[in-house]
């Protein structure tokens, strides 16, 4: 049964995959995107990882999707570019080397050898719910996780510096000079 | 159960693809989305590579991994759209002023 | 009745801060000073209550924070400790901050980022009474850096220009927040740095724990030194004491009644609070405490001399507070905590009517800060001027007065620990009566050298004004001294808590020590008057040393900003030179093979990653050739 499984959300999978790639329309590459990564969250579902599916399914199909789907139509890049391609030779060597790599990946992927058995492994994960993963990131990696917080926030001062025009700045002047005359009234 | 093996290899695949997507896409945008399939293959490998293991560690690293990206996002969205704003154009052929 | 629970203080104008700022733009006319004054008032009506009902200390813990993150599993709490003196402290917050927000909703009337403005100070009075409830070093460290970044907000509050200044004074206001941001940031690594060193000392940092219930702390004598010594570096940032003073000056770019609030009456007392809160602490350190109590004799010098000579009206205000708070520190590094708790209570009084009535001027004067275009303001702004009067009188030690009381407190506790230190605040309180009684002629006597039409502030100005003028007159009768027969209740009630010094003088001693200081008070005001009747106050002694506060902002330029923007300049000299030179050198040597290069060199992006994803596949089919040969 989970074989079954597996066939349909890898088949989701590459479909989703091969359309992102090779859509001439922007807005179908971006679905067949999410296509493939909500058959990703799937695939962590069957892994014990259910928090990361789920996370998956919000911050990727959901956030990011949106994200790129806004900026597709903002940009009205739905159009394929159509200009003449000055390094048409780069297609074939892409094709060549992906298929070289793919080929490569999996027969590296064949010789693995599960270092437990696999019932055991997925045991103690215990399911990979959001305690689960959140006790180790809140405990061993709290240090990173609060990076990434910090990283999260550059990002997010750093796109808005990017996308704002600039604004001119006066530039400061010294301060006011002590004015010379003008007292001598004061008795 | 399915073994380790074809999760790998069904990560590798897809990296393959993301990687060619890479290459062969030539709007800016496009070029990002084959990114990101690339990024999810590599959670993948680690997901199933968490199972293996039987630690959690790995899980988090994909959690990490996830916001990675959206950072990333945000910022070469912003990217493309400063491009945008200045060439009027998302197609990064047009941007080859490092020719040497 | 019982004592109300204590998250009720901060959270009134937290909440006035959340709808100000969530739904400001949509209150008209003045609705939003009203509500912020409301919000400041609900927290001084439970501040009152819980002052008169106050008898042990209260300890209320709201969460647990931070659970087991501590060595041993120990948790940091959330929660907020009351006892005399933060109640004390939190009368002063709310009560002088109700008055300013009724001040500033006339002041700031036609400002057109008014609901901002007070959401901005609702959020600095939550701030400060966090600060000075929280009963951990922690959590006082949240209100201590929450009030540093109102402070940055209102300091800045004009960042584009105010009226017709424009933009360039934009940029000034800007700087002089950043300023003042920046260097809070040197002390407030003092105060970390200490919190770290308390932890590791004693293994908590929660205050009740630490102070309560008569046990000894155990630490060697080297480690209370040293953490007074981190902790006196956190106060001497917030409280602008030498050398982190430069800030204060600057930051009068806020509006008025910001200056007032922040910047005269609460939170650069912060640090004074901080050395009484930690009183156990700095009774192990006497080297600490005597560094706290030179620096600041040596800051109210500074302050002082540094106000002899300027002419912006706020900023000899500003100078004065430096050198109060020098006053304020004096008392409490020798020991003296309610002398220096008293003083803050009666500074914060008069300092703030000072300033509020420094407001009215300027906002009758169509934003004229400079004490050289006004003059003969008595007559048309009689208030005001009834006002201002009181408060030079108060600030001076003239009897009565409030500050009276207050400094002669100090300089008695002073002149029995420390005679020398004694002798430097009796300067100060001359030079004090001296700076203040020009500013009071300059502003109030003599004709009118100005070209706008003055007028007087509405109600809104008035009963502030009046309020703190009582204050300032009846405020020191809280601790009338002991010599001259009465009880000092201040001392009496802060005694809880506070180290009480019985004195030693005798009451004759005591006598000359108050006629010292009245006389330098009256002397001081009478050599004003005499130069205000020769016409040459205008040009206070000292002339530019003490316009430009003694050259220590170019002295810091000269050691900080020069060397940097030299060292700035060096580097972009050598990395454009070393990158003409390399490029020229390559460009010769590598002609040749470089055409041959270029090819690949091609500028599309996807022509590099091509070149990766070859590479990369290379290396990926080298492993599986080697896992198939079972190698790996």
């Amino acid at each position: 049964m989970s074989a079954f499984f597996f066939v349909v959300l890898a088949v989701l999978i590459i479909t989703g995959a091969l359309v992102t790639v090779i859509a001439s329309n922007a807005v179908h590459a971006a679905l067949g995107l999410v296509a493939t990564l909500v058959a990703l969250a799937m695939t962590y579902v069957t892994l014990d990882a259910h928090f990361l599916g789920a996370v998956q399914v919000i911050v990727y199909a959901g956030a990011i999707m949106v994200l790129f789907l806004f900026v597709i139509m903002l940009l009205d890049a739905t159009r394929p570019v159509t200009a003449h391609n000055p390094v048409g030779f780069v297609n074939e060597l892409a094709a060549l080397g992906g298929a070289a790599l793919a080929g490569a990946l999996g027969l590296i992927a064949l010789g693995w050898r599960d270092p437990r058995p696999l019932a055991e492994g997925a045991a103690a994960l215990r399911n990979g719910t959001p305690g689960a993963v959140g006790e180790t990131l809140l405990t061993r990696f709290v240090l990173p996780f609060e990076a990434v917080s910090v990283l999260l926030l550059v990002a997010v001062v750093g796109s808005i510096v990017l996308v704002k025009r600039p604004v001119s700045q006066p530039s400061a002047v010294p301060e006011a000079q002590p004015i010379e005359s003008g007292e001598r009234a004061g008795a | 159960m399915v073994g380790t093996e074809w999760y790998i290899a069904l990560s590798g695949v897809l990296f393959a693809i993301g990687m060619i997507g890479v290459m062969t896409r030539r709007t800016a945008v496009l070029i990002f989305l084959s990114v990101e399939l690339m990024l999810n293959a590599a959670n993948l490998a680690l997901v199933a590579f968490a199972r293996a293991w039987g630690d959690l560690t790995a899980q988090t690293a994909v959690f990490i991994v996830m916001t990675l990206a959206a950072a990333e996002v945000a910022i070469g969205l912003a990217i493309i759209v400063t491009i945008f704003r200045k060439r009027a154009s998302t197609n990064v052929d047009d941007l080859a002023e490092l020719k040497g | 009745m019982s004592v109300l629970p204590l998250w009720l203080y901060p959270l009134f104008p937290l909440l006035g801060f959340a709808v100000l700022i969530l739904g400001g733009r949509f209150l008209r006319g003045t609705t939003a000073g009203w509500i912020a004054s409301g919000a400041v008032l609900a927290s001084f009506v439970v501040a009152a209550l819980n002052y008169l009902n106050l008898g042990a200390p209260r300890h209320d813990v709201l969460w647990s924070w931070l659970p087991g993150v501590a060595a041993e599993g120990r948790n940091l709490s959330v929660g907020f400790y009351l006892d005399q003196l933060s109640a004390v402290m939190t009368l002063v917050v709310t009560g002088v901050g109700f008055l300013i927000h009724v001040f500033s909703i006339e002041y700031m009337r036609t400002d057109p980022r008014f609901a901002r403005f007070f959401a901005f100070l609702n959020f600095f009075v939550s701030l400060m009474l966090i600060l000075v409830l929280a009963d951990s070093y922690p959590l006082m460290f949240v209100g201590w850096e929450g009030v540093g970044l109102a402070s940055y907000l209102l300091i800045g509050f004009w960042f584009a220009g105010h009226h017709d200044h424009g933009a360039v004074d934009g940029v000034n206001n800007s700087n002089a927040a950043r300023k003042a941001f920046i260097m809070n940031r040197v002390g407030d690594l003092g105060f970390m740095l200490g919190m770290f060193l308390m932890f590791q000392a004693f293994g908590t940092l929660v205050i009740p724990q630490l102070f309560e219930g008569g046990a000894e702390l155990q630490a060697g004598r080297a480690t209370f030194e040293l953490i007074c010594l981190f902790l006196l570096v956190g106060a001497v940032g917030k409280s602008a004491q030498l050398p982190l003073t430069t800030w204060l000056p600057d930051a009068m770019a806020g509006p008025t009644p910001v200056s007032a609030l922040i910047h005269a009456a609460t939170m650069v007392t912060a640090g004074v609070y901080l050395v009484a809160r930690s009183h156990p602490l700095f009774e192990q350190a006497p080297a600490a405490s005597t560094w706290v109590a030179v620096i600041g004799a040596l800051t109210a010098l500074y302050g002082a001399i540094s106000a002899l000579n300027q002419y912006d009206i706020k900023k000899i205000l500003a100078f004065s507070t430096v050198s109060q708070l020098g006053y304020m520190f004096l008392a409490v590094g020798l020991g003296a905590y309610t002398a220096g708790i008293f003083h803050l209570v009666t500074h914060a009084f008069f300092k703030a009517l000072l300033f509020l009535a420094a407001g009215s001027v300027i906002h009758a004067l169509s934003e004229e800060q400079d004490v050289r275009r006004m003059g003969g303001l008595a007559r048309k702004l009689p208030l005001t001027h009834a006002v201002s009067l009181i408060g030079v009188l108060a600030i001076s030690g003239i009897p009565i007065f409030a500050g009276f009381f207050s400094k002669d407190a100090i300089l008695a506790g002073a002149y029995e620990a420390q005679p020398i230190l004694w002798g430097v605040g009796l300067l100060v309180a001359l030079l004090t009566a001296f700076y203040m009684g020009r500013w009071y002629f300059l502003v109030f006597r003599g004709q009118y050298r100005g070209s706008a039409h003055p007028h007087e502030g509405g109600p809104l100005f008035a009963v502030p004004l009046v309020t703190l003028a009582v204050l300032s007159v009846v405020g020191g009768f809280i601790g009338l001294p002991h010599f001259l027969g009465f009880t000092n209740r201040l001392e009496g009630y802060l005694g809880r808590v506070l180290p009480v010094e019985e004195t030693t003088l005798t009451v004759g001693a005591e006598w000359a020590l108050t006629l010292a200081a009245v006389a330098v008070g009256v002397i001081g005001l009478g050599v004003a008057y005499l130069r205000h009747r020769a016409g040459t106050l205008a040009d206070g002694p000292l002339r530019n040393a003490s316009l430009r506060a003694l050259y220590l902002d170019d002295l810091y330029d000269g050691a900080v900003g020069r060397p940097s923007r030299a060292l700035g300049a060096a580097f972009d000299a050598m990395d454009r030179g070393v990158d003409g030179a390399v490029v020229g050198t390559a460009e010769v040597l590598a002609e040749p093979s470089g055409r041959a290069a270029s090819f690949w060199e091609s500028g599309y992006v996807r022509t590099y990653a091509v070149s990766m994803l070859l590479g990369t596949a290379a290396v990926m089919l080298y492993w599986a050739f080697r896992a198939l040969g079972g190698h790996s």
